[in-house]
């Protein structure tokens, strides 16, 4: 009787652990492994954008001087406020010039973006990655599953070896029998204790690690979202800026008898080709939708976790 | 400087920088010396703007970097337990495993092998 009490109570702690790993895994689990797959390889994806970038702004200077300009859209250039701006707008800038006071990120003879700069961004990336792969291993961990599993199936065959030695007619099998199968609850009890001890580990601080870090996910993945667009927009201006003074190069009263020529044509044709390619590059190098995504993602995980805990 | 404020500075270069390929998509850019010269002008202007915010961000993220380093060592210390606690299951695994020689030995002893 005693024996048959045991097994209720565990077969209800058993049902009541699947409930409760089956709710986790319906929601919050699959978000963690989206999380994981979005930051996986997403700091090199970062790293190689900004060098990239840096390598565009460097061929821009580099076209502007075989053309013989200054390049003229360069920040650290003497231009003040542009008449081309609203006067609000213009004093917007005046203010945001002082608030940054007055330095500029940017070289007029290194990389376009230093090396300080850069890494600020890559550092913060690279810890977004980092905790999105360690929250993922933080949530699943085969090993204990898989360890779970072999317990399992060692219980199962001990009930059934308890049965058949049972019904063996030899003296003393009944009572062999009944041993092997306490054996098996036996295993069963140490296997949900440690599991119990796992999955504590695994949802708590999940949870715990998700809602401290919510507020600073988002900020970074604003910050960098917005940054790439930032610099991306920039490039492109840029670009925009050296095709208009191909076309006036090419147009000019000085390279009309140059372009005649058919190799100048030809070169000049190459020019806004390696510009257009440049552009639909940075287009698709840019990781700021990652960031977007990767936001929303933990957004949506945060509110999961969160309504959790409303609903005990 | 806030964070949110950075933000809207940043939302607001990228206005900027769309007007800035306005001028140069205007066909005068192709063809009017003094527009072209003012579209650079502008260009060189919003880039001195977007440089500004794009340097806050800069001191910003570095901000940002040593909030969060400390709480990944704290995950990282979560895991380190996570995995003490994934070994203590495997042992105890192991241990359930060696049960399998007296199933063997009961066996034996019963004949039914």
């Amino acid at each position: 009787m005693a024996l048959i009490k045991s097994k209720m109570v565990l077969s209800t702690i058993a049902c009541a652990l699947v409930l409760q790993a089956g709710a986790c895994t319906n929601q919050i689990l699959p978000l963690i492994d989206q999380l994981g797959q979005t930051g996986a390889g997403s700091t090199k994806r970062l790293h190689d954008f900004y060098d990239r970038v840096n390598q565009i702004h460097s061929q821009i200077n580099i076209d502007y001087q075989d053309i013989g300009k200054d390049p003229p859209d360069l920040p650290t250039s003497s231009a003040m406020n542009s008449s081309s701006l609203s006067v609000t707008d213009q004093s917007a800038i005046s203010k945001l010039l002082i608030e940054s006071s007055g330095e500029i990120g940017t070289s007029r003879t290194g990389p376009y973006y230093p090396k300080d700069v850069i890494s600020a961004r890559v550092k913060c990336g690279s810890l977004l990655e980092t905790y999105a792969v360690k929250l993922r291993l933080l949530a699943n961990s085969t090993s204990a599953v898989e360890s779970q599993t072999a317990v399992a199936d060692l219980q199962d065959r001990l009930k059934v070896l308890g049965d058949t030695v049972s019904q063996l007619k030899y003296p003393d099998a009944k009572a062999a029998g009944t041993q092997i199968q306490k054996m098996g609850n036996i295993v069963l009890l140490a296997n949900m204790g440690a599991q119990a001890i796992v999955k504590y580990f695994r949802e708590k601080w999940s949870h715990q690690v998700v809602e401290n870090n919510n507020k600073i996910v988002d900020e970074i993945c604003v910050a960098l979202s917005d940054d790439c667009k930032l610099t991306s927009k920039r490039v492109r201006s840029r670009l925009s800026g050296l095709q208009n003074e191909y076309q006036f190069y090419y147009a000019s009263n000085e390279s009309k008898q140059q372009q005649r020529d058919e190799s100048q044509h030809q070169k000049y044709m190459t020019e806004l080709q390696k510009i257009s390619s440049y552009q639909l590059q940075i287009e698709s190098d840019n990781p700021s939708d990652l960031y977007d995504t990767f936001r929303l993602l933990h957004s949506r995980l945060f509110q999961e976790i969160a309504g959790r805990a409303d609903h005990g | 400087m806030d964070n949110s404020n950075i933000h809207i500075l940043s939302e607001f270069v990228e206005r900027l920088e769309d007007q800035v390929e306005a001028m140069y998509d205007n066909p005068l850019a192709h063809s009017d010396r003094a527009y072209l010269d003012k579209a650079h002008e502008l260009s060189a202007t919003v880039g001195k703007a977007s440089a500004a915010v794009q340097t806050m961000k800069t001191g910003q993220l570095n901000q940002f970097a040593d909030g969060f380093e400390t709480n990944i060592d704290d995950l990282n210390d979560k895991l380190a337990t996570l995995e003490t606690a994934v070994k203590v299951v495997e042992d105890g695994a192991a241990g359930i495993q060696a049960a399998t020689e007296v199933i063997i030995a009961v066996r034996n002893l019963f004949g039914i092998l």
